[in-house]
Order: structure tokens, then sequence, then C-alpha cells
């Protein structure tokens, strides 16, 4: 080990150090629980608060969101969210829609009437509706649908079963301007 | 074992765990890891480019309020920009278009090595910033995005096929910063191999074979009509098992000469596979770049050949390669 090598001894440590945060990120270990919001941050800006569980411990299903949009002559018609021509954008989307479920489950210790998921729920569908009403100025109203469909199993499917789109929640949205107008 | 034995074999440690840290390294793995990862995030932007204004502004997709609520807190976001700005008459959909157009062009330097210090730490400021505006759409391509960005801002990952090394600007001889750099980025790998094995493996979807089945079948990941594979559960089965064995047997199989290559093939096919039959192409050929460029490319110093009287003194980018 030559003098150049000896100056850089201190980094060992600091990468270990690093390399357990990273350890215990991938362990699912909260770091600002562990060591303060510092560490945290530290995690969140460094990304060794990370977790890594992609398609982990299993698939549970797919949500989707379908938006159907009324006009001041009643006329409806089901649209779509963005016009994205790519995949990547629409795996993107699909993400949004997945925190539909994602933090109904992490808000229910919190929540035992469970107002706060509804809340969530109101407020993403409102979201999602805004942007459709943004997109489509002639709709009066805008219905949100959640739907899942959980794949049935090899075996269900080789006796004949089908997955099914079932839905999880509904809203509308009505525009008060253009209600006004009519 | 008397104290002098003891005192020796932590010595020896030591050493062993100095070298196999310190030990200078050729920057060739890192250049290609940062090739690789600005190519990849480049693709990224060219292919959302479309939809910026629905994952990154205030009335986007999701919206104000319900953003900031759903993101991490406290990190930074073009909302700031924004608010910085706003007295300057400046937009919201400016600040967006400006983020991004840096965006690319910090990618476009850091993926030729030009200014590459400066280039890793603009495109990991703003890949973070962008990353937190769309928290909610970010997703596993990001996250790996955004981890191994910020090694290259303290790596030498321009020491190699750059223009800062073609230039003369700096030295792509082998250096300890390399090895260092290159150990924390090979661990970082290991333990993220590891812990997302161990957590596969708790799921039975992954030894019944159901979890490909399930996958393949959801219309979000479906390219192909894949529902022959009922038929052949043993075929979903092998595929499950075989996952679980690149993955968990990473962190041991990836370390031996003898066993390095097949590692780098298995896990480069695997997310290869992710790739093509999933969809999800980006996330695929991210975890190949890292893979790839870390454990398949040698890390040894080249013996010299030559001596050169400028910085520049790899063989690639030498006057006698270019003619």
């Amino acid at each position: 080990m030559n003098e150049t090598n000896r100056k850089y001894r201190i980094w060992i440590p600091i990468a270990i150090c690093h390399l357990l945060l990273v350890l215990l990120g991938a362990s699912y270990i909260d770091l600002s629980t562990l060591g303060g919001k510092y560490l945290g941050y530290y995690g969140a800006l460094s990304g060794a608060g990370n977790s890594y569980g992609f398609f982990a411990p299993g698939v549970s299903g797919q949500l989707r969101a379908r938006f159907e949009v009324v006009d001041r002559n009643g006329i409806q018609k089901e649209v779509s969210l963005t016009s994205s021509a790519s995949h990547e954008a629409e795996l993107r989307v699909g993400n949004i829609i997945d925190q539909f479920a994602g933090d109904v489950e992490e808000d229910e210790d919190d929540d035992e009437d469970g107002s706060a998921q509804e809340d969530l729920h109101r407020s993403l569908a409102a979201s999602l509706a805004g942007t459709v009403f943004g997109h489509h100025p002639e709709a009066n109203q805008v219905v949100v649908q959640f739907e899942e469909m959980v794949p049935v199993s090899m075996k269900a499917y080789r006796e004949g079963t089908r997955s099914q789109w079932t839905s999880l929640y509904e809203a509308k949205f009505i525009h008060h301007l253009q209600e006004a107008r009519r | 074992m008397n104290s002098l034995t003891l005192s020796k074999i932590k010595l020896n440690s030591i050493k062993q765990i100095e070298t196999f840290f310190l030990s200078p390294a050729s920057p060739r793995p890192l250049g290609i890891l940062r090739i690789g990862l600005s190519l990849v995030l480049l693709a990224q932007a060219f292919l959302i480019r479309g939809s910026i204004f629905d994952f990154f502004s205030h009335d986007g997709l999701v919206q104000g309020e319900l953003a900031d609520y759903l993101s991490t807190p406290g990190t930074p976001k073009i909302s700031w920009l924004v608010h910085a700005v706003a007295g300057l008459g400046i937009s919201e959909s400016f600040c967006i278009q400006a983020t991004c157009l840096v965006y690319v062009l910090s990618l476009g330097l850091l993926a030729v090595g030009l200014f590459t210090r400066t280039a890793s730490i603009l495109t990991w400021t703003l890949h973070w910033t962008l990353m937190n505006t769309g928290y909610t759409t970010a997703y596993g391509v990001d996250l790996y995005a955004h981890v191994f960005l910020f090694y290259l801002m303290w790596i030498p990952a321009g020491a190699a096929f750059s223009l800062d090394v073609l230039w003369g600007r700096r030295s792509s001889e082998a250096s300890t910063p390399a090895r260092l750099g290159l150990r924390v980025i090979q661990l970082h790998l290991c333990i993220t191999y590891l812990c997302s094995g161990i957590e596969k493996a708790s799921g039975i979807q992954w030894w019944n074979g159901e979890l490909l089945w399930r996958a393949l079948m959801l219309p979000v990941y479906r390219q192909w009509d894949m529902s022959w594979l009922a038929q052949w559960p043993l075929l979903s089965k092998l595929g499950g098992w075989s996952t679980l064995l690149f993955e968990l047997g990473y962190c041991v199989f990836i370390w031996p000469k003898a066993t390095r290559k097949l590692w780098v093939a298995a896990i480069v096919s695997l997310h290869l596979g992710i790739a093509i039959f999933l969809g999800l192409g980006l996330f695929g050929l991210i975890m190949c770049v890292l893979t790839f460029s870390v454990f398949g490319i040698a890390a040894e110093p080249r013996p010299k050949i030559y001596r050169s009287t400028a910085l520049n003194s790899d063989p690639l980018f030498s006057p006698e390669c270019a003619t």
C-alpha cells in the first residue's frame, strides 16, 4: 500500500457505513425512524433508503381508471386520460393510478374510520378529473371509475375461468360553470 | 492462539480489506457505466417528452397539494424554482421546459464525458428534482438511476471513454478512487439483488410459477398473448426458480472469475427478458448496464505499453490507436 493509497483509507469506513445504510434501506428499515430526519434525508438524497422489492413477494393485480365525459347535451363518451404515444409514459400514468391502492394500505393504521382514505381517493379522482376537464372543455361532467383486475391462476385458467375488471370506486365531478350556462 | 498470531491475522485482514477497496483499478467499467446510464436516461427523456406537463406541472395529472402530499417532503421540486422566479414574470411552463432542456443537455455532456464532474452533479440534481416533482410517476428505473447518478458524482467516471480524456483534460490511469467507487457500486448491486431475491423467495408465487404467469397476463405488462403458458406450468415455474437462483446467487457467484461471466450473462438475459416480455424496456436496459459495466468489464490495470507525455494515456484514445 503506497502513500497515495493511504490517504484514501478514511473512505473505507465511510463507504462501509453508506453500504450499511443501503442494506437497512433495502430491508425496509426507515432510515428517518432509525436515525432522525437527517439520516432520512441522506437516504433520500443518496438513494440509500430505497428498497428493491420489484414483483416481490408476488403480483396482486392491476388498477385502471376509466373516464366518462358527459357534455351539455347529455352525450356520453369514454375518453383516455392522456394522449401519450409511448409505452413508457403509459407505465408512468399507471403508477399514478396505483396510488389509489398503495396509500389506502399505508393510511389504514392511522385512520380507523377510513375518512382519510376516502379523502385521498376523492382527491386523486378529482385531480384526474381536472385533467380530463382540461382536455375536454365541452365536458359538463366527468365520471371517474377505478377498476381492478386480479389475474386468475393457471389452474383456474385451464378450467375456463377468465380475469375480469371489477369496480372499486366511482365518483362524478360536475363543472359548475358549464352547469350554470345550461 | 497467542496475541502475536491474533495481531498478525488482524493486520492481514486490514491489508486484504485495503487491497479490496484501494488497489488501483482501471476506470473503464465506470466509463461504460456513465455512458450506458446516460443513454438510457436520454432514451427515457425522449419517450416521455410529450407528457412533461402532465407529469411535472402544478395542474398536471396529480395536482397541487395532492402531489406534495404524495411526495417526499423537503426534497427539491420544480415548484421551488417556479416560486423563486415568479417575481420575474417567468411562467411555470417555461421553468419546466428549461429544467428538462438543461437536464437533457447535462445528460448529453455526461454521455460524451465532457466536463464530466460538473455534468454529473447537474444531471443528478435535475434528475432528483424531476423525480420528486413527478414522484407518483416514478418507478424502478428512476430509483436505480437516482442511486447510480449519485455515485457518478463521486467516482472518476470521466476518466475513460470520454472527451475529457481525449482532449487531455484528465488522466485515464488506473487509480484508487476508481477501485473504491467500483467496489461500492458492486457491493450496492449485491445488496439490491440479495434483498430482492430474499423478498421474492418469501412469496409462494415465485415458487409455484404463478408470478410469471400473472405478470405476463396483466394488461399493463402484456406484450404478446402468453395464455398458452397455462398449459405449461413447469415452464413458468422454471422461470421463477431461475430468477431466484440468479438473484440470490448474485452476491456469491458474481465475484469468482470462474462464474462471473456466467452470472453476468444470466443477469443480462434475465433483464432483457423483462424488457422484451413485460415491456419494461428502460428498466431492463438500466439493469443490464449496471451489471455489465461493473462486473462485465475488466477493471485490472492494463500493462503500460508506451509512455505518453500528455495526461492522456488510455490506449483506446491514444494517437497510435487513432491511426
